[in-house]
């Protein structure tokens, strides 16, 4: 692929977009973005093979840009959101301050649905670091090592963000169920 | 007591709805609009690169104190003329003098002749 094979860029592609994709989806909640941020990745994937050493696994490469584009692309998301609240002040139309719908992740078993419908609404309401880390621990699977090559951090401040998002969930997820009852 | 048992119970199995879910994949075609996407954004990424690199701060403030310094420049040689360029007015003077040069006009012309 380092000398711009099409056939080895298309096999790359093949083996990994599932799981750059999940983590993506997991991430912004939204098909449309996952798919438009999966191919960024992919492009910057194809730009930078060049620079990529061979010391970490290509699936490690691949998920700290996942996680880089996604961040910026909720960070984007977040200016044009604050601009949308500016311009709807002056009688403007902009959907963007309309809160995204449910999210319904597609591979989450049919008994679990509207469980998983609660706990997703509780991760879009995390800080995006503990996010990103959550998602990877819980869509994934990774364990908090390879979460830490994945964000470019260390274990210890990984495991503090998974020990911190599993709190903010928790106490959200309680405080909704004693508004149920 | 019952009802903070059941909440506990309610929040731990919403925390682990998540387990044993399958990869979601992206649509159909998916490398086809990859490469879609990478032609087109070939075609604009040199006049993008061009219009990121003349819209940096650094080269938009550089370029803008260049052209204000050439204007400066130009304007302290004109505000000073150089003695060779006195003379050569001078020149041009007598010149259009002596060949009445100055007259451009028909109304002009007839206003000098008595």
């Amino acid at each position: 692929m380092k000398q711009g094979s099409e056939t080895a860029f298309r096999q790359l592609v093949g083996q990994w977009q599932g799981m750059v994709y999940n983590t993506a989806l997991g991430i912004l909640q939204n098909a449309e973005d996952a798919e438009d941020v999966s191919q960024e990745v992919f492009m910057q994937a194809y730009e930078s093979i060049g620079t990529f050493k061979g010391e970490s696994q290509i699936s490690t490469w691949l998920y700290r840009i996942t996680v880089t584009k996604c961040l910026d692309h909720l960070r984007k998301k977040g200016r044009k959101k604050r601009w949308g609240k500016v311009y709807s002040l002056f009688g403007q139309q902009n959907e963007l301050i309309i809160d995204p719908p449910d999210f319904h992740h597609p591979g989450v078993a049919l008994a679990n649905k509207e469980r998983a419908n609660l706990l997703f609404r509780a991760i879009a309401r995390l800080p995006d670091s503990q996010k990103a880390a959550f998602v990877l621990h819980k869509l994934e699977g990774l364990n908090s090592k390879e979460i830490a090559s994945a964000m470019d951090s260390s274990v210890s401040a990984v495991e503090g963000l998974l020990h911190r998002a599993r709190q903010n969930l928790r106490q959200q997820l309680e405080d909704y169920y004693r508004q149920e009852d | 007591m019952e009802k903070r048992r059941d909440i506990e119970y309610e929040v731990e199995s919403t925390l682990n709805s998540l387990d044993g879910a399958q990869r979601a994949e992206p649509g159909e075609f998916f490398f086809t609009r990859l490469q879609a996407r990478m032609r087109q954004s070939g075609a604009t990424d040199a006049w993008e690169r061009f219009i990121s690199i003349i819209t940096r701060p650094s080269v938009a403030i550089t370029g803008i104190a260049l052209v204000l310094m050439l204007n400066a420049g130009l304007a302290l040689t004109q505000l000073r003329p150089s003695q060779e360029r006195s003379e050569q007015a001078m020149l041009q003077q007598a010149f259009a003098d002596e060949y009445q040069l100055g007259i451009v006009t028909y109304y002009e012309y007839e206003k000098t002749e008595p």
